[in-house]
């Protein structure tokens, strides 16, 4: 039964288990790093640019942000429960809180192709017929597009590893139980909610008072 | 395994629901404060929430203090290691 979640060349699970986060959160380093570089230049940039950057953050949908915010803090909750439910044999409630995950990050990224649509209605694209007239108001619309695309991707992949466990589980349960899949998956999914509660203050909190 | 009973799913989700409700107790003050005119320290002030939100998803949902010692050495390097980055571009901006 255990045959299924042990893999080469782990000779006993817990072994397997230990590894395999020990793996996930050296990725997450990386991770950090990663964007962590993307969020040292907003910062230089707002440096540089305060009024503009103040000016350009007016200009964001606060709605879609804070509801999104929302929205993913909500499938962080579900993909912790459903992670605690897997390790505790819980499976039946984890495979609830698998796919109510899924369905919430979806959520996340439908509001987000509105609010996409939105901005590119107003022009809010940094090139030409740009409306702002500060000068580096376009950079903060561009720190916007490839940050928050990149959180995107993110979660999508996030998504997809969720819907795996719940599709890897189908026949087997257990698998469940005896994978570190689950707790890694969760370790990834919180991660991406982490960068989203970074990027929610400075994208949409900026220039709002 | 059959020998210990497992946890009722209330017990279990306790602590990621006390977690959740915090968390969107936050969003809700980040907004709100955000609309408060504080000059520069409306930004200080949604980064600090920010950070209390990052810690309660690390510290609760991530289980990252119940890992054991190489697991938190991992997390915290990236960290280590983002806070030069930080330091040595602005030691930069600020010196101009």
């Amino acid at each position: 039964m255990t045959s299924d979640a042990l893999r080469e060349p782990w000779t006993d699970l817990g072994r397997q288990r230990e590894s395999s986060i020990f793996a996930i959160w050296l990725f997450l380093g990386t991770e950090v790093l990663f964007f962590g570089g993307m969020f040292t230049s907003y910062a230089a940039y707002r440096f540089l640019y305060p009024e503009a950057f103040l000016a350009a953050g007016h200009e964001t949908n606060i709605y879609y942000g804070s509801v999104n915010t929302l929205i993913l803090l909500i499938s962080s909750f579900f993909m912790a429960a459903g992670d605690l439910a897997a390790r505790a044999g819980l499976f039946r409630f984890a495979r609830i809180c698998f796919p109510a995950t899924a369905i919430l990050g979806m959520m996340f990224l439908i509001l987000k192709g509105f609010e996409y649509n939105d901005d590119l209605e107003k022009h809010l694209f940094p090139g030409p017929g740009f409306p702002l007239p500060e000068a580096g108001a376009a950079i903060f619309w561009a720190f916007y597009w490839v940050m928050t695309f990149i959180h995107a991707i993110h979660l999508t992949i996030g998504i997809g590893a969720v819907i795996r466990l719940q599709l890897a589980s189908r026949h087997d349960p257990d698998w469940l139980k005896h994978s570190a899949a689950p707790e890694v998956t969760a370790l990834y999914w919180h991660f991406v909610d982490v960068i989203w509660v970074i990027l929610f203050p400075l994208f949409y909190l900026a220039g709002r008072s | 395994m059959s020998a210990q009973p497992p946890p009722s799913i209330r017990q279990l989700i306790r602590r990621p629901l006390w977690a959740l409700i915090a968390l969107i107790i936050l969003v809700i003050a980040t907004t709100g404060l955000a609309f408060v005119h504080m000059g520069p320290m409306n930004l200080v002030v949604s980064l600090l929430i920010a950070g209390a939100k990052v810690a309660i998803i690390v510290v609760i949902f991530m289980e990252l203090l119940k890992g054991s010692g190489v697991q938190i050495l991992a997390a915290t390097v990236g960290v280590f290691w983002l806070t030069f980055l930080f330091l040595l571009a602005f030691s930069d901006y600020l010196s101009r």
